[in-house]
């Protein structure tokens, strides 16, 4: 029962690195390791893997357009993306396309397996500035959009966020709430959803705005 | 001057002439060539009842004044025959069932009375009957036949002697030429139009009393223009004039409908005046002011003056100086106007002038026929003169409405255009000012990202480059000089972040940047961050020296405290101003920290110095703190 998952990387050197530690886990099976979108496209057709591992900035072109193809799949696969530095931006654009989780690229073999266990958990990982640009950009749209309570965020995922801004710890935001582990991280994966339903609606918003489709 | 401009000047004239020489009849109409004329003559107090006599027809100069002594029960009386044959064509066919009802044989045929001029409260009695009392059967008021019109049945009539009886009251009167007739149907078909006139005088005075309560309306919302209280006020005295005059009832006695006339032209005439003057932008110093107070004052004063000695026997010649007045005002007016036009050259304004002066015209003969011995041949010629000027008046109105009208939209579209354009202006000059804003942003980001990777990342290289020369190159140092510059790095891209300027979150971001090595040390790593208030704004740039201030702290502590755990703690002190950010890095190894001789303590002092800040280190045998002070309010 391993998760089938397929690895894009273009940087040889870091592929290896990644398909040694993946070979480490368990829980995941790798099907596929490809260096291109178009290899990667194909990967998917053939392979049906349900965890994808991606790095977004690709010799022809940016995966975040891949992402978002694989939304239409069911089911839809599991989508890790792989950040140098953690610019947190290109990870949150990613998120907004429907990918649930990230690593950075010079994690060690720990923080790889940690990561890919509360993944396949159903949890998600989730910065102090991801934090931040996420509590922005539910702000900035407050009132703005047709939201209803549903995509909206709730007040315990909002007081979750606003913790993990200052740089808190899943288990310091359970104490902090009184949450379990588990819960936070589910409301951390909960909340990445909301904000690719959320940016998927200000992406219809705009388009009405521009008259590109009909109001109503 | 051309042509045409004579023509406009020329064109109301002719056209007055050409109504007056088609309409105003100059002759007096056949009477069937049995007139019967009274001449009144003056009488006294003392011969209170003076019987007329009949006398020839005069068709020359056929007026005299009578001044009638105040006293009661005054009578004029007429003894006239009547011709026998008087069965013709106008005989009417039950003239013998009628000629029994009477003394003596009438012929049935009804008798047409003239009176040219009847003023004061009256009774006009035929062989002992009433026949009229204060008004006439009907006013016929154009040609040389104006006056009092008042039918005396056939039915009284005798054949021979009759008696007629003109009564008045204390009033006294000019009565001017009587003429009496028998042909009455031709005559009463010519002024079948003057008999409608009874009920046009009802619609007349509706229609006055609409245009006075407008006018009225105007003067209200524009006290400056005078003119329209004049127009209203007179316009009223006129409706009241129609509204008794005429109408098939009795509102008040012919005395005061006499009055009335004479006020509502007189105010007529001076709102005119008015309009004139403002119209032409006259500002003729002698007519302005208090000379026009002064004599529209004296106007009024002479009509209540006229009222008054109505009463007496001197009724004439104050109406005649008022008349006179008019006539003056009318001069006044005409001259204005006429050098208006001189200088104007436009055409409304050539119209108007020249009507003015041609209704100026019929008025000076109106007056001089009615207040002087002069005689011209034709009777009242005003109504002639009216229209054309009126017509042009209202004609002025409706422009200058249309012209206001225009000027308001011309003005509007202006201002719109002009709204336009600032707007313009406006929006190019705030996309500049942001382009300008935008590139100073840019050039001092850029300008500071190089300072900061020449301080961090750069540094670190050239002192790993130094080392690898000098044949020193040991993979633990390089593992340190790299994870170093890494870290710096991520500080700077942490730095760049939209959202590193809220110390809040910024603090986070260092925390979880810093504890993984914290950790791998073998530290215990203690954050208390949670403590500072929201919606503190620093720069970024100040920011990031604070965090590798911070992190060489820290560094130092890892490397040198032999510790168990470091502290990081950040709060806020308001009590000072500008409010400090205070941050500490505490930990309990085994202190002997010392800014002297350490290279990085002192780095650490500088940074701090750099931002206006202040770094002081307490280092003991129960640990090291470094308490960082940045002032909040400074720039940003």
């Amino acid at each position: 029962m391993s998760i089938k998952t397929l690895l894009l990387e273009d940087e040889s050197e870091t592929r290896k690195w990644f398909e040694a530690r993946l070979a480490e886990c368990v829980r995941v099976r790798l099907v596929a390791s490809v260096g291109t979108i178009a290899a990667a496209r194909r990967a998917i057709t053939s392979f049906a893997p349900e965890l994808l591992i991606l790095d977004l900035k690709l010799p022809d072109g940016n995966a975040i357009e891949l992402i978002r193809e694989v939304q239409l799949r069911t089911p839809v696969p599991e989508i890790m993306v792989v950040s140098v530095f953690g610019d947190e931006k290109s990870v949150l654009g990613a998120i907004e396309a429907g990918a649930q989780s990230y690593i950075l690229k010079d994690a060690n073999a720990e923080e790889m397996r940690k990561a890919i266990d509360q993944l396949l958990d159903g949890g998600a990982p989730i910065s102090a500035s991801i934090a931040g640009h996420v509590l922005k950009r539910f702000r900035a749209t407050a009132g703005q959009l047709a939201i209803t309570p549903v995509e909206s965020l709730s007040e315990r995922e909002l007081q979750t966020l606003k913790l993990i801004a200052r740089g808190m710890s899943y288990e310091e935001v359970g104490a902090a709430l009184s949450l379990r582990y588990h819960t936070i991280a589910s409301y951390v994966k909960q909340i990445y959803r909301k904000l690719e339903v959320h940016s998927r609606m200000q992406a219809v918003e705009r388009a009405r705005g521009m008259g590109l489709i009909d109001r109503g | 001057m051309n042509t045409y401009r004579y023509l406009r000047l020329l064109l109301p004239l002719l056209i007055t002439a050409a109504v007056v020489a088609l309409f105003a009849p100059r002759f007096v109409p056949d009477f069937g060539g049995e007139l019967l004329g009274f001449e009144a003559r003056k009488i006294t107090r003392q011969d209170a009842e003076i019987p007329l006599h009949a006398s020839e027809v005069q068709r020359g100069k056929s007026w005299i004044l009578v001044y009638l002594p105040k006293a009661e029960g005054l009578r004029l009386q007429a003894d006239f025959d009547l011709p026998q044959s008087d069965s013709g064509a106008d005989s009417r066919a039950d003239s013998g069932a009628e000629s029994g009802t009477s003394n003596g044989a009438n012929a049935g045929t009804d008798y047409l009375l003239r009176i040219e001029r009847i003023s004061g409260n009256f009774e006009l009695w035929l062989n002992g009957a009433l026949i009229a009392k204060n008004r006439p059967t009907y006013w016929f008021l154009s040609g040389k036949l104006s006056g009092a019109r008042f039918i005396l049945p056939g039915k009284l009539l005798h054949s021979g002697s009759n008696q007629l009886q003109l009564r008045f009251d204390a009033r006294p009167v000019d009565l001017g030429v009587f003429v009496l007739g028998a042909k009455i149907r031709k005559l009463m078909a010519q002024d079948s139009l003057h008999e409608r006139r009874n009920w046009f005088s009802v619609f007349n005075a509706a229609g006055a009393f609409t245009l006075a309560a407008l006018l009225g309306g105007i003067f209200l919302r524009r006290k400056a223009a005078h003119e329209y209280l004049y127009f209203a006020l007179g316009i009223f005295a006129w409706g009241v004039y129609s509204a008794g005059v005429g109408a098939p009832y009795v509102l008040m006695s012919n005395h005061w409908n006499q009055l009335i006339l004479h006020w509502a032209l007189a105010i007529f005439v001076w709102g005119m005046s008015h309009f004139a003057r403002r119209y032409c932008a006259d500002r003729s110093a002698v007519i302005e002011g208090w000379v026009n107070r002064l004599t529209l004052g004296a106007l009024i004063g002479l009509l209540l003056a006229a009222c008054v000695l109505s009463e007496s026997e001197f009724l004439e010649w104050p109406m005649n100086i008022h008349r006179l007045l008019l006539l003056l005002i009318g001069i006044d007016m005409a001259a204005v106007f006429l050098r208006f036009c001189w200088r104007q050259r436009v055409p409304a304004a050539d119209l108007t002038a020249s009507a003015q002066i041609t209704a100026l015209m019929l008025g000076v003969h109106d007056v001089l026929i009615f207040a002087t011995p002069l005689d011209f041949g034709f009777g009242s010629l005003i109504a002639y003169g009216l229209p054309v000027p009126l017509f042009i008046f209202g004609y002025i109105l409706a422009e200058r409405f249309t012209q206001s009208l225009a000027e308001a939209e011309t003005l509007n579209r202006e201002l719109d255009a002009r709204v336009m354009q600032k707007t313009r202006e406006l929006e190019s000059a705030q996309q500049e000012r942001e382009q300008l804003l935008q590139a100073q942003t840019l050039s001092s980001e850029r300008e500071r990202l190089m300072r900061d990777v020449h301080d961090g990342v750069g540094g670190q290289l050239v002192s790993l480059l130094a080392q690898a020369d000098r044949g020193q190159l040991h993979a633990g140092n390089v593992r340190d000089a790299l994870d170093a510059s890494l870290t710096d790095l991520r500080f700077i891209i942490d730095s760049l972040d939209e959202v590193g300027s809220d110390p809040l979150i910024a603090l986070g971001m260092f925390r979880q940047r810093v504890q993984p090595q914290i950790t791998r040390a073998g530290l215990h790593a203690s954050f208390t961050t949670n403590t500072l208030p929201e919606g503190l704004v620093l720069p970024p740039e100040k920011l990031l020296q604070c965090f590798r201030i911070m992190q060489e702290a820290v560094q130092n502590t890892i490397k040198h405290a032999f510790a168990k755990t470091v502290s990081i703690s950040a709060r806020c002190v308001p009590s000072v101003q500008p409010e400090l950010l205070e941050i500490a890095i505490s930990d309990d190894g085994c202190g002997g920290a010392q800014v002297a001789s350490g290279r990085g303590l002192q780095n650490m002092a500088a940074r701090a110095a750099q931002i206006g800040g202040c770094v002081e280190i307490d280092s003991s045998a129960s640990g090291t703190r470094v308490l960082l002070r940045v002032p909040i309010d400074c720039g940003g």
